[in-house]
């Protein structure tokens, strides 16, 4: 690339550019996101894909890997000119059909098509999906959209046109007034404004002043300036060297987290592109003005994000906080002392369209304290995350709802965190409410970075206030005891809270603390890390002191809360509390019963939810002690303790309630009932059935067929094969819940087995009598629930004292006589008038004969004894009785009525 | 890496213009640690000792400034680096279910290191993927979406395999 050196031949290259169709209108191109997330999902390999499709058509299409398009879940995404289809979740190996497509009629490949819901029509452009619908970019103008690499995409898409501006038409002073007048506010914290930044950097005495980009984005679920830096870096070089310009500073700074590795090599690859072109550097197009940019990582530190720790960590140092004045933009409080101006990344991208478009212009967005837009990280418990641009003055609702997609699963909103950790959490009653850096201020939030986290009913807001000041306390550098002692206190007292020890006054000891932290802390990261407390205990006190109180926890997350146990009257044992038990808490008692052991359970309630029938309850802690009128020191009750909780004192025994894990074995040992519960234990939640729909369990009542019942109608028959039968068909009709595949399938192919065998059906065999055992044997060991082995075992049982009746039935005789296989219907020739309503009637076709005329003498029907299933159908429509029933072991008639 | 090599105009770049040379000595040390952890996996002492003769800092100082900062270790890591990301997002979506599956399989902590050196495990706040959340990285690779009992068991199946 060959150097500028003027204004000039800046706007020349840009005519160049076009004249060269790059990035023209109307050209075949296909944008594919190569941000962090589509990375994850193969798109380098799609684009490698695409390429080489599109070579082996000959065709000219323009691909161009970009950066984060906004939505990362959907990932990864592309968009395809002309006409400009988006394309989601493309694997590397759909290049193929791309590529046909587009070179053969311009039609979409219509599954990779974003549907909201299959019966939906498909949204053809990035601009239908509803994701992208209300968002408006200008942070973001350029992302998604160009090669991040390629500073010449950057130029034809007008990019350095604010920089070309300023320095042929405008004053230093007037690129700060443009700034101050479009009053952009820092998009990485507090919102200062940063035209009075810029102005008290430009006033501060010295010669050399330093610019510096914060891109220490450390706030958990916010990526939008890491977004920047990949996908468009050169709009943050521009609005740095803007900055430059208006406040005369010679070197630039970019801070990147050290997580962002991408981040940082766009940046360096961009800053050669630009230093290359003369566009950073010395002497800038020939304008006589310079200025350097480079990068610094940094090292894994969240406080260093905040800008006097930032500075510390560029000079080399531990990166501590220091207090201010002297501040940033004063002498003595940059970097080595130089006074500096720091901006959020998002800020700086902002600065080109400003001085641009104007001052003017940038106002008629967003609300008149906050112009602009503003990119949140959308993330939680909506349909729809990613990265999204809206205008300030948008409402919670619309970013949720048409933006988000709504909470997934349709659950209830609960409540949505701006800010990251040091933000505050707002509940549903102001969704409605336009949000910009001041509105979410006075309700107790902040707009921090940008991240926003969405919560529904499931989450505990203790245990999400918890999250949030844990990590604070884990980043507080510990250089200023509010910070350091502080938030380690309130730590500790959510946790009694959430394990279920929390005493009255906790609440107002937060409360306490969280104000002292927070306004005696030395930075914003002290000064802020109580605010998820305090916010929820502000709008959800009510589940504060539901766990203080009444020990319970409403979404089920705090463990430790209310003791978990089985209804033995509800369980079926369907072995799926088993299953999903982390801890191996829950047990089969002697008698067959399941139980949870209090000393494994963990109070996860991970069984609570999946159980399908309500099973599972959760009661208030049981708290136990010892009666020591009673107590006469028999030690049982201690060597039976398995956690060691009873204690010798020198006034008798005691148990330390901290370590009891309220088993209540001791309980049940005690011989002299000394053993007590303090008061009665009340039941806080039965288990509502889990949404599992089974039909056949919903339409029967089948908990008035018991196994026993069934058991015993099986045994009336005498025939051990009926018996059997009986057994079966019964647990089919009516306990079966079809669950289990030993049970479900097993009975099935028993009943086909044992009906082949009753009516000696073609191919009864041994083999019969060989599945029917292995059905039994397998029901008994891999059945879940006890009706499924117990059928197991009646089966086997029967298999094993009746076996050479199950032989005999192979040979086609039933020694008993009950089975069907037994007997034989035969046509009476005297008596049969060749009318033919048996064959008509039988649907085995088993009957042969042709009508005729009594008068004139007829042939008689016949049954085909090989074909016939006796059904018993023909004898009842036959109008002489000629059917006659006998039976083939004595061979004699048996009576038919 | 020989830290005797370290080039100090070069590391401190266009700022250096501005800056003392014990400044600029001090104003690269991070990104002097960040080059030895990238080469040796972790920070030897005896290499430390080096930089401390080659940046005219004491000991103490760079062990101060390194031990503040998250990313340096001082013992060697295991040849499969797993962190699961604790971030806002990835928690709420149940990033603490994998950890833990992870702790139980490979009966390591949070920050230790299998003995056979096969496998360290960590935590890490948002790595910007949160899209994708629960998150877990294996050597920087971006694992996604580890939602459910199934699709856990198979990625620790994975970790064990080659
Ligand atoms: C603990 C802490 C962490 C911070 N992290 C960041 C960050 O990651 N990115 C950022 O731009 N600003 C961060 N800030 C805010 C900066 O201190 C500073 O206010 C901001 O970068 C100024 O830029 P702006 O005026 O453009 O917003 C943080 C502040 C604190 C107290
Ligand atoms: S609550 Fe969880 S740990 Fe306790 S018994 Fe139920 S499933 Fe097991
Ligand atoms: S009857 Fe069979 S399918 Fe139904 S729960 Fe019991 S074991 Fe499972
Ligand atoms: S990384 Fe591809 S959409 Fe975000
Ligand atoms: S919170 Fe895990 S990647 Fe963002």
């Amino acid at each position: 690339m060959n150097r500028l050196h003027s204004l000039h031949e800046l706007a020349a290259l840009r005519k160049e550019l076009s004249a060269k169709e790059i990035l023209s209108p109307g050209k075949k191109r296909m944008r594919v996101c190569c941000g962090t997330a589509c990375r994850a999902n193969h798109s380098l390999a799609l684009v490698g894909g695409i390429r080489e499709e599109a070579h082996n058509h000959d065709a000219d299409i323009e691909v161009i890997s970009t950066g984060c398009q906004g939505l990362c879940e959907l990932g990864p995404v592309m968009t395809v000119e002309p006409p400009g289809y988006f394309y989601h979740k493309v694997t590397p190996e759909r290049a193929g059909d791309i590529v046909a497509r587009a070179v053969h009629d311009d039609k979409p490949v219509w599954d990779l098509l974003f549907r909201r819901s299959i019966g939906e029509r498909p949204a053809f452009f990035i601009s239908d999906v509803p994701f992208y619908v209300k968002q408006q970019r200008i942070a973001l103008r350029h992302n998604g959209r160009i090669d991040p690499t390629d500073i010449l995409q950057y130029i034809a898409v007008g990019g350095y046109k604010a920089l070309e501006k300023a320095l042929s038409s405008m004053l230093p002073e007037q690129v700060l007034n443009e700034v101050k007048a479009a009053n952009l506010r820092g998009r990485g914290g507090a919102g200062f404004p940063a035209g009075i930044k810029w102005e008290h950097t430009r006033r501060a005495p010295g010669k050399v002043k330093l610019v510096i980009a914060n891109g220490d984005e450390g706030d958990p679920g916010a990526f939008m300036d890491r977004s920047i830096m990949e996908g468009d870096p050169h709009s943050l070089l521009e609005g740095m060297t803007l900055c430059a310009y208006a406040i005369g500073a010679q070197k630039g700074l970019i801070y990147v987290r050290h997580e962002y590795p991408l981040a940082v090599k766009h940046l360096q690859i961009a800053i050669q592109q630009a230093n290359e072109l003369g566009l950073l550097g010395k002497n800038i197009l020939g304008s006589g003005f310079d200025f350097s940019v480079q990068v610094r990582e940094g090292a894994g530190a969240f406080v260093c994000g905040e800008a006097t720790a930032l500075v510390a960590s560029l000079e080399g140092q531990r990166g501590f906080p220091n207090p201010r004045p002297p501040r940033l933009s004063e002498p003595g409080g940059g970097p080595w002392g130089y006074p500096a101006n720091l901006n959020n990344i998002e800020t700086f991208a902002c600065v080109p369209s400003i001085i641009e478009k104007g001052a003017t212009w940038f106002l008629k967005t967003g609300t008149t304290s906050s112009p602009g837009t503003k990119v949140f990280a959308l993330t939680g418990k909506v349909k729809n995350t990613g990265l999204v641009e809206v205008p300030m003055g948008i409402t919670l609702r619309e970013i949720i709802y048409d933006i988000g997609g709504g909470i997934i699963g349709n659950k209830k909103f609960k409540a949505v965190q701006t800010g990251g950790p040091s933000g505050g959490c707002i509940p549903e009653q102001y969704l409605d409410l336009p949000i910009d850096f001041d509105s979410l201020e006075k309700i107790g939030s902040i707009m921090g970075s940008g991240g926003m986290v969405v919560m529904d009913e499931d989450t505990c807001i203790v245990d999400i206030a918890k999250y949030f000041l844990s990590f604070c306390q884990a980043e507080s550098c510990g250089k200023c005891y509010p910070c350091r002692i502080g938030t380690y206190q309130m730590l500790q007292i959510l946790e009694k809270i959430t394990s279920g020890k929390g005493e009255e006054e906790d609440i107002e000891k937060l409360e306490r603390l969280g104000t002292y932290v927070q306004n005696s802390a030395l930075c914003g990261l002290g000064k802020s890390a109580p605010s998820p407390v305090l916010t929820t205990i502000k709008y959800f006190r009510d589940e504060y002191e539901e766990h203080i109180r009444e020990k319970y926890c409403r979404a089920f997350v705090c463990q430790g809360l209310g003791q978990v146990s089985i209804n033995a009257e509800i369980c079926y044992q369907c072995k799926r509390c088993i299953d999903i038990c982390p801890y191996e808490a829950i047990r089969e008692s002697n008698e067959g019963f399941f139980y949870v052991d209090q000393v494994r359970c963990q109070r996860c309630k991970a069984c609570f939810t999946v159980c399908p029938l309500g099973a599972i309850e959760i009661h208030e802690l049981p708290v136990l002690y010892i009666d020591k009128e009673l107590c006469y020191f028999c030690r049982n009750c201690i060597n039976i303790c398995r956690v060691d909780a009873i204690k010798e004192t020198s006034t008798g025994f005691m148990i330390d309630l901290d370590v009891c894990k309220k088993c209540e074995d001791c309980f049940k040992v005690c011989p002299m009932g000394a053993i007590k519960y303090e008061k009665e234990v009340r039941l806080l939640k039965a288990g509502a059935a889990a949404p599992v729909t089974i039909p056949t369990w919903q339409e029967q009542p089948v908990g008035e067929i018991t196994i026993d019942e069934i058991r015993r109608e099986a045994e009336e028959k005498t025939c051990a094969v009926q018996k059997a039968l009986t057994f079966i068909e019964e647990f089919i009709e009516g306990p079966m819940c079809g669950r289990c595949y030993p049970c479900s399938l097993g009975t099935e192919e028993a009943k086909i087995r044992l009906i082949r065998l009753s009516q000696h059906l073609g191919g009864a065999s041994e083999d019969d009598i060989a599945a029917l055992r292995r059905i039994a044997d397998f029901m008994i060991e891999g059945s879940y629930c006890k009706k499924g082995r117990d059928t197991g075992r009646f089966l086997s049982e029967l298999l094993s004292t009746a076996e050479e009746e199950f032989r005999l039935h192979v040979a086609g005789t039933c020694p008993r006589r009950e089975c069907i296989s037994s007997i034989e219907y035969v046509v009476n020739p005297d008596l049969c008038v060749a009318c033919g309503a048996c064959a008509v009637r039988c649907v085995y076709d088993a009957i042969e004969g042709r009508k005729g005329d009594p008068s004139e003498g007829v042939s008689p029907f016949e049954i085909l004894r090989n074909v016939c299933v006796r059904c018993g159908d023909c004898v009842s429509v036959c109008p002489t009785g000629a059917i006659e029933v006998i039976s083939r072991v004595r061979e004699e008639v048996v009576p038919t009525e | 890496m020989e830290v005797e090599a370290l080039g100090i105009e070069e590391q401190i770049g266009e700022v250096g213009a501005l800056l003392s040379e014990q400044q600029k000595k001090r104003g690269i040390l991070i990104q002097a640690l960040q080059q030895i952890q990238e080469d040796r996996g972790y920070l030897p002492e005896g290499v430390l000792q080096a930089l401390s003769r080659h940046l005219n800092l004491s000991l103490s100082e760079i062990f101060s400034v390194a031990s503040f900062y998250k990313m340096f270790r001082f013992t060697p890591r295991g040849e499969k680096v797993v962190k699961v990301c604790l971030g806002t997002a990835c928690y709420v979506r149940g990033s603490k279910k994998v950890l833990d599956a992870i702790e139980n399989a490979f009966d390591v902590k949070v920050s230790e290191t299998t003995p056979d050196l096969a496998l360290t495990l960590e935590t890490v706040g948002c790595i910007g993927c949160c899209g994708l959340a629960p998150v877990t990285t294996v050597n920087d690779v971006v694992i996604g979406d580890l939602v459910g009992s199934r699709k856990v068991e198979r990625f620790i199946r994975s970790l064990r395999e080659e």
